[in-house]
């Protein structure tokens, strides 16, 4: 198995992402017709961190009861998962598309991109694309 | 030990358990059964039990329920958890294992995943094939 990979299937986000879906679609495209396996499926992915393992059980309790304090600690303990501070927003009467979501992505994107994954090899756009 | 009166415990993990617990120093008891409700091992003789695997252990037992401490059992299987008294909560990722299981064998676990009809369906049924898994999310 090929571990989990953030990739694009469109050109829907590329805007804001920077990042085209034409290598990825062509390494999908070549595995399904052809067999190849790209080079980097032998990556092993690390497990979660203890912060990031209780980040996820604070916003368990949080999604549950919407307290505000499990709320607190989850965002503090992983402040840059998209799967707890984004997902928090709606929870918490914020905007997961507003000026809050765009803070975190660039807070996001300083810290170079991190999540849990194969490390992105296929192209961003370049600047005139 | 300062013993708190009977009350619900909820214990969160994939799914949402309800049971009875006792508390003494902030610590909920449980029944055996609500033990393996919740995170699917048995307490038998020869220790934590599921299918074929055991592994020893001595519940800690309340004397007079004979409930055992949850986060006893839930430490001892090595699933890190939160607990909060005043809400009567306890979120346990009782996924651990098979996670980094997977991670390092780098095997996809057998998963069920409901179809457009609502029907389930194992990965295992498309064994032999290529299969592209995709998760997405609109938020």
């Amino acid at each position: 198995m090929r571990p989990n990979a953030g990739e694009f299937g469109s050109d829907t986000f590329s805007e804001l992402t920077g990042i085209s879906c034409a290598d990825h679609m062509n390494q999908v495209k070549a595995w399904v017709k052809e067999g190849e396996v790209p080079e980097d499926a032998d990556h092993t992915v690390e497990d979660f961190d203890i912060n990031e393992i209780k980040a996820r059980l604070h916003f368990r309790i949080a999604a549950d009861t919407r307290s505000e304090y499990h709320f607190q600690k989850a965002e503090e303990l992983a402040p840059l998962d998209f799967t707890i501070v984004r997902a928090s927003m709606p929870l918490r009467g914020g905007n997961p598309f507003g000026e809050e979501f765009f803070d975190l992505y660039e807070r996001y994107q300083k810290a170079g991109s991190p999540y849990h994954g194969i490390p992105r090899k296929t192209a961003r756009l370049r600047e005139n694309d | 030990m300062e013993k708190k009166a009977t009350s619900n415990l909820r214990v969160l993990t994939q799914n949402t358990h309800d049971m009875n617990a006792v508390w003494y120093d902030q610590r909920p008891f449980v029944k055996e059964t609500d033990v393996e409700k919740s995170l699917g091992w048995e307490i038998k003789p020869e220790g934590l039990c599921k299918e074929e695997s055991c592994i020893p252990y001595t519940p800690l037992n309340e004397p007079d329920s004979g409930y055992v401490d949850f986060l006893d059992v839930a430490n001892t299987l090595g699933f890190s958890n939160v607990l909060d008294v005043d809400l009567g909560l306890a979120a346990v990722d009782t996924f651990s294992l098979l996670r980094s299981s997977a991670l390092k064998d780098r095997k996809a676990p057998d998963i069920e995943l409901p179809d457009v009809g609502g029907e389930l369906h194992s990965l295992s049924e498309w064994s032999n094939k290529k299969k592209l898994l995709v998760a997405f999310s609109s938020w």
